[in-house]
């Protein structure tokens, strides 16, 4: 699956420490889901959709 | 700043101080045999005396937990604090129980619960790794330690099976069965690697 994780971290100039902490999850989490070595499961997915204010599938699209 | 992760204050003076801790460590491994060589200890005492090093490794695990973006978590915390607890009750009563028997100091139904302990001691370790997983909240880091125990059970269920009927047709020595519990733990060293190379993380045990 791709994702725009990274760039709309970058939008709002968020490291990856930012961003996990906003999401309360680990900066390997961040990493791993940005390179698209993980895709994350439904909930945490909302809740990156939560915080950007967008659709899951404005974040995340099928490869 | 938009890019890579900035390095959290005090992390570089943590992972030296790790180093230093390893360095420490590394030493006393190879210096408590030497200086006890010297020594008039009676030889029960010498292996208790041997595995005081093992002590080194809490502060060194410490340090380089806190070098790491988050530090210590506490599930992370909980399970330190398990698997020492596990290992010092291992060490105290393998210890005791070689001592008393050797020395006969024990007998009948008392040899039981000496001989048990020790073992249940390294099932505190298994119970350890498997409250890390459960309590762990991060969803990435658990996957990475289910791959983890996955593999090193994998490996260490084929080594014992591949052994046992080598063993059987007599192609091999006997070897005592709690060996496939540090089988296991090696393979959770296996399974970071593994964890390494393909997803690009090690994982946490």
């Amino acid at each position: 699956m791709k994702n725009r994780l990274k760039v709309l971290r970058a939008e709002r100039d968020w490291t990856q420490g930012d961003l996990a902490d906003r999401l309360e999850i680990s900066r390997q989490s961040v990493n791993a889901i940005e390179t698209g070595k993980y895709d994350p499961s439904l909930p945490l997915a909302f809740r990156i959709a939560d915080l950007f204010e967008m659709k899951i599938e404005e974040i995340f699209q099928r490869d | 700043m938009t890019g890579e992760e900035t390095e959290r204050p005090g992390a570089s003076a943590h992972r030296k101080a790790a180093m230093i801790w390893a360095g420490v460590f590394v030493v006393a491994m190879f210096g408590t045999p030497f200086l006890l060589s010297m020594t008039a200890m009676p030889p029960g005492w010498k292996q208790f005396a041997m595995l005081m090093p093992m002590l080194l490794l809490i502060p060194m695990v410490r340090a380089s937990y806190a070098a790491q973006p988050g530090g210590m978590g506490a599930p992370t915390r909980r399970y330190m604090i398990r698997l020492f607890t596990a290992m010092g009750v291992y060490m105290v009563s393998l210890f005791a129980a070689k001592y008393l028997l050797k020395h006969h100091m024990v007998e009948g139904w008392a040899v039981w619960p000496l001989a048990l302990l020790p073992g249940l001691s390294v099932v505190g370790a298994f119970y350890a790794v498997g409250m890390l997983i459960i309590e762990q909240k991060d969803e990435y880091i658990r996957m990475l330690l289910v791959r983890q125990t996955l593999v090193a059970s994998a490996l260490a269920l084929a080594a014992a099976t591949v052994w046992g009927f080598l063993e059987n047709f007599g192609l091999v020595d006997h070897i005592d069965a709690f060996y496939w519990a540090i089988v296991w733990f090696f393979g959770l060293g296996v399974g970071a690697i593994f964890n390494r190379i393909t997803v690009g993380s090690w994982g946490g045990c």
